[in-house]
């Protein structure tokens, strides 16, 4: 029988939980909106879908392995983003921050440094 | 913050410093889990939105739609179509939970059987030596599989008995025994 490969692990070591916080108080709906699509995102990292290798309109690159996830479903609701490095080869996703549209060229450009510092953090392989 | 192997719902909630928020996204989680399948689908068979779109003659904005949405939202027709456009069939069960549990493992093994008829079936026409002799290799792999389940419920059974015999009248009566799965083993390894 086939070994069923290790589930993604969450790492939120990135995040500001004070951040997370105040955008659930302002935009309830919109934040579960985009848990729940970071969900279904998981679902296909762990059936083993490869990052690229699938379209889905909620979930879009930001360039230096940062992703964005967007809310759907939210009648008139505030264009929001969750912001995820996805680490295909150990398997991880990293939540780096959350944000609204309007706030959208600073946090992409945070989220990049979040995934820099990541990287360097990482012992070198030989 | 160290938030290693939890779940999306509980991630949730720990971010938001707020124990309710892990509910409402397990339960809208749970709400979307037909189109979050159906997503998984289409990616698993590598087809886009554009194809599902095609097939179903509409735009791809609508698949879009759908995948973002939630069960609830989803409309029959969309289902029918999206479920074709992945070239699928759909079979809808019925289940009535007042019928006996026996009643329905024995409507299972029914099922399974005329499922194996029809791979036979699939042989007889085939004519093709490879695939019947991969449909002969599939159907031991099904028996042992069954095999290994069967084995792992009759010892747990077994115990039962054993603890009833200690304890009172046995109240299970096993129909398998370990000669009749060792005969059927023997009939996977010939």
């Amino acid at each position: 029988m086939e070994q069923q490969p290790k589930d993604w692990d969450l790492n939120a070591d990135h995040a500001s939980t004070a951040q997370f916080a105040k955008f659930h108080k302002d935009h309830p709906l919109e934040y579960n909106s985009l848990f729940t699509n970071l969900d279904k995102i998981l679902g296909l990292f762990s059936g083993g879908q490869k990052i690229g290798g699938f379209h889905v309109g909620f979930f879009r690159s930001e360039g230096g392995d940062v992703y964005r996830i967007g809310q759907t479903g939210v009648a008139h609701a505030k264009e929001s983003r969750l912001y995820v490095f996805p680490d295909q080869e150990n398997r991880i996703m990293f939540i780096l921050s959350i944000g609204d549209k309007d706030d959208q060229e600073t946090d992409v450009n945070e989220a990049k440094s979040t995934v820099k510092k990541i990287r360097e953090s990482r012992p070198q392989k030989q | 913050m160290t938030t290693k192997s939890k779940t999306v719902a509980q991630l949730a909630a720990a971010l938001a410093g707020d124990p309710k928020v892990e509910r409402e996204v397990q339960q809208e989680i749970a709400s979307s889990s037909l189109v979050s399948y159906l997503l998984s689908l289409r990616v698993s068979k590598g087809l886009t939105q554009e194809q599902i779109a095609e097939s179903m003659k509409c735009d791809a904005s609508k698949i879009s739609r759908l995948e973002a949405g939630n069960d609830a939202n989803l409309r029959w027709p969309d289902l029918a179509g999206y479920v074709a456009a992945l070239k699928l069939n759909m079979c809808l069960l019925f289940e009535d939970p007042s019928v006996p549990l026996a009643e329905r493992i024995k409507e299972y093994v029914f099922r399974i059987h005329k499922d194996l008829e029809e791979l036979t079936a699939l042989a007889q026409q085939a004519g093709d030596d490879k695939l019947t002799h991969k449909i002969h290799q599939f159907s031991g792999e099904v028996l042992l599989n069954f095999l290994i389940r069967h084995k792992d419920h009759s010892e747990k059974l077994r115990s039962i008995v054993k603890f009833a015999s200690r304890n009172g009248p046995a109240v299970v009566h096993e129909q398998s025994t370990p000669v009749a799965e060792e005969e059927a083993k023997e009939t996977v390894q010939a």
